[in-house]
């Protein structure tokens, strides 16, 4: 017996020092644009994805995507939570081969990030054709405006037959309510906020995918998960686990209504409203279908007819499956 | 003659070689691929773009955009502030009443009282020439009110002697005695200015101006235009502040004397 007791401790032993050897712990710095997008990071960190891969993830905040931008290239981040893809998609056209998307966020009809919203209340306005005239205010940047012009020109309503404004996220409600704007172009939590307090009303969600792609149903890439190329090839291994681990967290981020509680934790959304905020869908790429995946061309072809990305990018070549 | 002329000549150029040292360094770093050329572009690159941006017309119409913003706010502290400074700085009492509001305020962040502006002003024109005004408003009251305080009493009190009333004391002597200071402070409030404009139309909501148009250029990583814009706005303040200098030394000649 006390032979085996041996054997079982030495074989215990033996066998973690394999596996340590096989997974030695791994830093690995991942850029944060704190949004809900960026619930796949906090999923993984508090559930254990990132430990059971034996990665030591460092979350690191940047208040925009340029920022991010710019530390994948300068080596200073390996991978970042959620970038957009106009970001994404610009400096893959200006310096080929700096990041490849791994996860896709899919926003749409069913998955509703975006919105025209008009006040709750003293307003004729019932559809997007009624913004003719209108003065509208829009989510800042000009990813942003690029799409909420896109929208409307396809109800029929020029640049000239409205005005538009961008406005930082933190000023839409005041915008609305104070009556200095008839009507909004943005994004959640924004969105709901403005509807749960009585402010405003949906007048359209999901605009993206069905008037700029042409389906309701259609995959709207804003925004997604990233890695340098630099990261992939010099540490494939330590790339796949934290795709595995990702995975997961994508996972129940997708179906886990309990993961929800991150976003009031860490991602600056009410409590009231972080049951029902409406999220994106997220997709590993090796899960995309070739009709989103095209969904994901067109935008970007879309982006590079407007002159928002310098040129011609196939979109397939930045993306990477795990 | 020719030690003359290389002294003219050595003259001439001691103001332009920092400049030159600016650009070399910056041009070798480029040169050196020290830093990617997507983040940093060559001088040349940025110059470039500034002629680009001055040729299509469109640099030059969020420069002018700026610049109104800029005098806007500035003429708005100048008018409340100067009277206002004067007002405290006679009243030895009066301003240490309200010396912490003015020294907590001014030791404040402007940018920090972004959402109090946009509370009260809402979005909008007038919120970033309200902000840019009260920041440099806070420093051209300080200045005027302690350039009247610090006003040569010997002075004031030989006006009195030769029977001249207190109105008269005051625009002929005390007002006089601290325009220097408070030229001092429309300099630095004039600066203060266009930092807080540039600032506003980064972050506060703007179609135009040259701080949107650094964001915008940042967003979509072109970084020459952005340079381009950043020098731009540097040149517009370097400008003002030059102004400023050339009006002081015109007309308030007695500075210091």
């Amino acid at each position: 017996m006390r032979h085996l007791r041996r054997f079982a401790v030495v074989a215990l032993a033996a066998l973690s020092a394999f596996s340590s050897a096989t997974y030695a712990q791994e830093k690995v710095k991942m850029g944060l644009f704190i949004a809900s997008s960026a619930m796949p990071y906090f999923i993984a960190r508090e559930r254990g994805y990132f430990a059971a891969e034996n990665l030591d993830v460092e979350g690191i905040p940047l208040a925009t995507h340029p920022l991010i931008v710019q530390g994948l290239v300068k080596g200073d981040l390996d991978t970042a939570s959620n970038l957009l893809s106009l970001e994404g998609v610009n400096i893959n056209a200006l310096r080929p081969n700096t990041l490849q998307y791994f996860s896709i966020n899919c926003q749409n009809q069913k998955y509703q990030l975006e919105a025209f919203v008009v006040p709750a209340a003293n307003t004729s306005i019932k559809t997007l054709a009624d913004l003719r005239g209108k003065r509208i205010m829009s989510a800042p940047g000009p990813g942003n405006l690029f799409v909420a012009r896109g929208v409307l020109k396809a109800v029929g309503l020029e640049e000239k037959d409205y005005s538009m404004q961008e406005q930082q996220m933190n000023v839409h409600i005041g915008g609305l309510q104070g009556g200095q704007f008839d009507a909004a172009y943005t994004l959640e939590p924004i969105v709901s906020m403005m509807v749960a307090q009585g402010i405003g009303r949906k007048l359209e969600s999901g605009v993206i995918a069905r008037y700029m792609l042409g389906r309701g149903d259609a995959c709207a890439v804003l925004a997604g998960g990233v890695m340098s190329v630099k990261f992939m090839q010099e540490r494939p291994q330590v790339a796949e686990r934290l795709a595995r681990a990702w995975a997961k967290a994508l996972n129940d981020g997708n179906n886990d209504p309990k993961a929800r509680d991150l976003l009031a934790k860490h991602m600056n959304t009410a409590p009231s409203i972080a049951p029902t905020v409406p999220l994106s869908y997220y997709n590993m790429v090796r899960y995309l279908k070739p009709a989103e995946i095209a969904d994901f061309q067109n935008l970007v072809d879309q982006a590079t007819a407007a002159g928002l990305v310098k040129s011609k990018v196939d979109v397939r070549s930045m993306l990477k499956t795990y | 003659m020719k030690e003359f002329l290389a002294g003219r000549v050595a003259n001439a150029l001691t103001p332009v070689l920092g400049v030159f040292a600016f650009l070399f360094a910056w041009w070798f770093l480029t040169w050196l691929k020290w830093i990617d050329p997507v983040l940093l572009p060559s001088p040349q690159a940025s110059a470039k773009a500034i002629w680009d941006g001055f040729a299509s017309g469109n640099l030059t119409k969020d420069l002018l955009i700026t610049i109104r913003r800029t005098l806007l706010a500035f003429a708005v502290a100048v008018g409340v502030c100067v009277p206002l400074g004067l007002m405290l700085g006679s009243s030895v009492r009066l301003y240490r009443s309200l010396e912490f509001v003015i020294d907590f305020f001014r030791s404040t962040p402007a940018s920090a009282l972004f959402p109090l502006f946009l509370v009260i002003l809402g979005v909008g024109e007038n919120t970033k020439v309200a902000v840019a005004a009260f920041g440099a408003g806070l420093l051209i009251l300080f200045n005027t009110a302690y350039g009247v305080m610090n006003a040569r009493k010997t002075r004031q009190a030989a006006a009195r002697v030769m029977g001249a009333s207190p109105v008269r004391v005051m625009t002929g002597v005390t007002l006089l005695e601290s325009l220097p200071q408070t030229f001092v402070g429309m300099r630095s409030g004039v600066s203060f200015s266009l930092v807080i404009v540039i600032v506003a139309e980064m972050f506060i909501g703007s179609t135009d101006g040259l701080g949107q148009r650094v964001i915008n250029a940042q967003s979509i990583f072109n970084m020459p235009e952005m340079y381009a814009t950043i020098f731009a706005a540097g040149a517009l303040g370097y400008a003002l502040n030059l102004i400023f200098i050339v009006i002081e030394r015109r007309f308030i000649h007695w500075g210091g004397k």
